[in-house]
């Protein structure tokens, strides 16, 4: 394709828009542009508005919008593989499978992603595996946002954590990155 | 019962129509011209007929004084549906009221009196509406003293007078009344069991607020009562819920309510649990006292229980480029087409009815803040 691709997002929080819109920026440079109607129109503020609403979701920005894809944000908030099938199984289902449908959902919450990333920065040099999942997602949004309570100063932080992000040592620590890099991987190749 | 509303050049509304049902339900988001909408109701029955419109240029759409403002209300006949009557209010370049109204049948016009010929009569609409107002409960007013016997039948729009209502309505329906606002609070705010009515002497304050006509009444205060406690909580100490609560019951149960009702968001401060008993009392007044309901609402539980009336429900947004609101019928304007779609693109429709106040707070149906 020879366009950018249109592409929405239907997650539950701010963070985990940030953290798409940077990765997309910084691995994917002029490959994807935010449909911006979409983004202003169709929120969700929590994780029961996109599992009811995923399917909802996904028509209209195909049927409305116009969109290529449609990245879907879900905090699983649990280390339980179990649950995290649970998560993945409803939203695919919900999805029927279509290819334009792309899930990013982090064991825990996005924060842990961001969290690797920090890990990273502190310990430049360190060959350590350090498995941060199994950290409550409270100590997570802890270690990333300190005492702040305002969205705006909190994502101020995780935006700072993302600059020179790097996807490979990214994907060799957290696998429900690399399952989510993975699936963009996939759907670009299909172009 | 008033079967449509055509509106053009009144503040926001350029130009809109919305085919009304017994029960209407405005959804939008703050200035989008959902209370414009309500105004322009208002301003049709007022009493202004070949008058000069003082406030043109501020009513008139971007305050342009070179646009005409039109308001118009379209009736099925009481007894033949192959009747219509359309009353109208037209406020011209040169600010001037005129109101006109045509008789139709089987489209064909049977009769048009204009004011500006002396021939229209302005009681003929308000005996369809009765008095309109736009109810706006206001805890501030709410919560003081007020005079008594005052004859107060009619409950205020700010629900000011509510004590002179409890009081008339205790000496005069008791039974049919003030027995049911009780019973109600009753079920809704299970500590409370009984409306009190007490003496007090009108303080400096009372004085400004009331004029010399009334200042020379009784005043009393309300408050309700905890009886096993032997509590009384006067409505200076109530909360802002209860008090918006009690004064939605009064609305609700006045003796001759208006035949077109306009409320604004019957649910503010009412906690989401009683919001449904406060919208199933709406839904009753009309069925039981068949008057016909517009309100507004910022809650999706609200939105929730017209899940089987997506006709009722009306979604405001603005046009960004001009200003200009845009309404769009629930039903008409968002489910048919987006299922026409789905249908020419072979996959299954949305079903934004499952849960109305969800696909609304996400966004799928419009009216949502940019």
């Amino acid at each position: 394709m020879s366009r950018p691709f249109k592409y929405g997002f239907f997650g539950e929080d701010e963070a985990q828009k940030t953290f798409l819109t940077n990765y997309l920026i910084t691995v994917y440079p002029n490959r994807f542009v935010e449909e911006e109607n979409f983004g202003w129109q169709i929120q969700a503020t929590n994780k029961r508005e996109v599992d009811n609403n995923v399917a909802i979701a996904l028509w209209q920005g195909i049927a409305k919008f116009g969109l290529d894809v449609l990245f879907i944000g879900r905090d699983t908030d649990s280390i339980e593989k179990a649950t995290i099938q649970k998560v993945k199984t409803h939203l695919k289902d919900a999805c029927k499978g279509d290819q334009k449908a792309i899930l990013m959902i982090p064991v825990q919450c996005i924060e842990h992603w961001f969290w690797y990333l920090k890990w990273r920065r502190t310990n430049p040099h360190s060959t350590k595996n350090e498995s941060l999942e199994s950290f409550t997602r409270t100590q997570a949004k802890r270690e990333i946002y300190g005492d702040k309570h305002n969205s705006d100063r909190r994502l101020q932080s995780a935006r700072e954590l993302l600059s020179g992000l790097d996807i490979v040592w990214l994907e060799s620590r957290s696998e429900s990155f690399r399952d989510f890099h993975q699936q963009v991987v996939t759907f670009l190749a299909k172009y | 019962m008033l079967k449509r509303v055509s509106i053009q050049n009144f503040k926001s509304l350029k130009d809109v129509t919305l085919d009304l049902q017994k029960v209407n339900l405005l959804i939008g988001p703050n200035n989008s011209g959902k209370t414009n909408f309500l105004k322009a109701l208002e301003y049709m029955v007022k009493d202004n007929t070949n008058q000069a419109e003082l406030e043109y240029k501020r009513l008139s759409f971007n305050q342009n004084a070179e646009s005409q403002i039109k308001i118009q209300f379209e009736y099925d006949h009481d007894q033949d549906y192959k009747v219509n009557i359309v009353f109208e209010t037209k406020i011209n370049e040169s600010s001037e009221i005129s109101k006109s109204y045509w008789i139709y049948q089987d489209k064909e016009l049977v009769s048009h009196k204009r004011s500006d010929r002396g021939a229209y009569d302005t009681n003929e609409l308000k005996s369809r509406t009765g008095e309109l107002k736009i109810y706006k409960p206001d805890s501030n007013r709410i919560d003081k003293p007020g005079p008594v016997g005052t004859g107060e039948e009619v409950v205020n729009a700010d629900a000011s007078n509510i004590v002179g209502f409890l009081d008339l309505m205790l000496s005069r329906y008791r039974r049919n009344i003030f027995d049911q606002i009780e019973l109600y609070i009753h079920q809704c705010i299970p500590e409370f069991d009984e409306i009190k009515l007490d003496d007090v002497q009108p303080n400096d304050n009372l004085k400004k607020i009331y004029s010399e006509d009334k200042i020379n009444n009784s005043f009393k205060r309300f408050g309700l009562a905890n009886g096993k406690q032997n509590i009384t909580f006067w409505s200076n100490e109530l909360s802002e819920g209860t008090l918006y609560f009690l004064a939605l019951l009064c609305i609700i149960h006045q003796p001759n309510p208006p035949k077109l009702l306009l409320l604004e968001e019957p649910e503010k401060g009412i906690h989401p649990r009683r919001i449904k008993e406060v919208v199933n009392f709406i839904f009753r007044l009309a069925d039981e006292k068949d008057i016909q309901v517009i309100m507004t609402t910022h809650s999706p539980i609200v939105l929730d229980m017209f899940k089987d009336m997506p006709e009722s429900v009306f979604i405001f947004d603005k046009n960004n480029d001009e200003g200009a609101t845009k309404v769009k019928n629930l039903q008409r304007d968002v489910i048919e087409p987006d299922t026409k779609r789905s249908e020419d693109l072979g996959i299954e429709p949305p079903h934004y009815t499952d849960s109305l106040g969800d696909s609304w707070t996400v966004g799928f149906l419009g009216g949502v803040p940019k």
